[in-house]
């Protein structure tokens, strides 16, 4: 992180809209099967409007058995977001690239993480995977994480 | 591009609206369309590293006239676009299409949850209790984020 990021950024954000994309639960036929112990893939991916100053922050849980060997059911949801400022916030690159500061990126990510929280506890209240709800993630740890595909 | 728009969205008043009411739809998608363009071929100015006067030069073209250009009130010929997308390599349908929306980050991370109780417990106190009564905040700096 430069020390450019560590300033803190003034975003006007407005939260446009809440989508859920996709959805589905798979109970295994296993007999007498419980699950209380879950392991949960997730893929954050944030894309960029420049026209439309939005940013879209597509979140999709999987929700895997303890082992991993089941998958017992996913969830991606899409968060989208104004900056009203986004010409004071983004960058542009002379290429063309956008470049998003990592704080308001880690913010982003933060409210799309708990809202799919909510949507995940409502998709699958009342299910096997009723408790399957997000453990609490620090969004400063997620930005420590190296990029798995570089866009 | 997008200062201007933020200006555009900035910039409202009765004048300005009895203006624009006065004005035909064929005719707002018109200027439209030149503001477009014109922000357009001056986010490819800046995108290249040319100057106005350095991208005139590469045209054969006088400053005064790029300025008419990124005025967004100029009329286009169809020869102008050719030559305008010829110097910017790229094709004549580019100078249209809006910027693409671009994947920025992708993050992917694992999250164990391990001993979590199977029967729901429901710990949080009396709800009877809680009134409506306000609390009033406290003292502090708060961050007011515009609501939805």
């Amino acid at each position: 992180m430069s020390a450019t990021d560590n300033k803190e950024i003034d975003a006007q954000l407005q939260l446009t809209a809440i989508e859920l994309l996709k959805g589905s639960i798979n109970l295994p036929s296993i007999p007498d099967q419980s699950f209380t112990d879950f392991v949960f893939n997730i893929n954050l991916e944030s894309r960029v409007d420049q026209m439309k100053m939005l940013v879209y922050i597509i979140t999709d849980v999987e929700i895997k058995s303890a082992d991993q060997t089941l998958t017992l059911g996913s969830l991606t949801s899409s968060c989208i977001f104004k900056i009203l400022n986004f010409a004071d916030i983004v960058t542009i690159t002379k290429e063309g690239l956008v470049d998003l500061p990592q704080q308001l990126l880690d913010i982003l990510n933060s409210i799309s993480i708990s809202t799919t929280r909510g949507l995940m506890f409502s998709t699958f209240k009342g299910t096997f995977l009723h408790n399957a709800f997000l453990p609490i993630i620090i969004p400063k740890k997620l930005s420590e994480q190296p990029p798995r595909d570089k866009p | 591009m997008m200062k201007i728009n933020k200006k555009v969205e900035q910039h409202s008043s009765p004048i300005i609206s009895e203006l624009l009411n006065k004005i035909t739809p064929a005719e707002k998608k018109r200027i439209s369309i030149k503001m477009q363009l014109a922000a357009k071929i001056d986010d490819l100015i800046s995108q290249r590293g040319f100057t106005k006067s350095g991208f005139a030069g590469k045209l054969g073209k006088n400053p005064s006239e790029i300025s008419k250009w990124l005025s967004g009130t100029h009329n286009f010929t169809l020869d102008t676009l050719v030559e305008i997308s010829d110097a910017f390599d790229i094709s004549i349908l580019d100078l249209f299409l809006s910027p693409p929306i671009r994947t920025v980050n992708k993050i992917h991370f694992v999250v164990i949850s391990e001993k979590r109780p199977q029967d729901i417990v429901y710990d949080t106190p009396n709800i009877s209790s809680f009134s409506n009564t306000p609390v009033k905040a406290k003292k502090g700096k708060y961050s007011v984020l515009t609501p939805f």
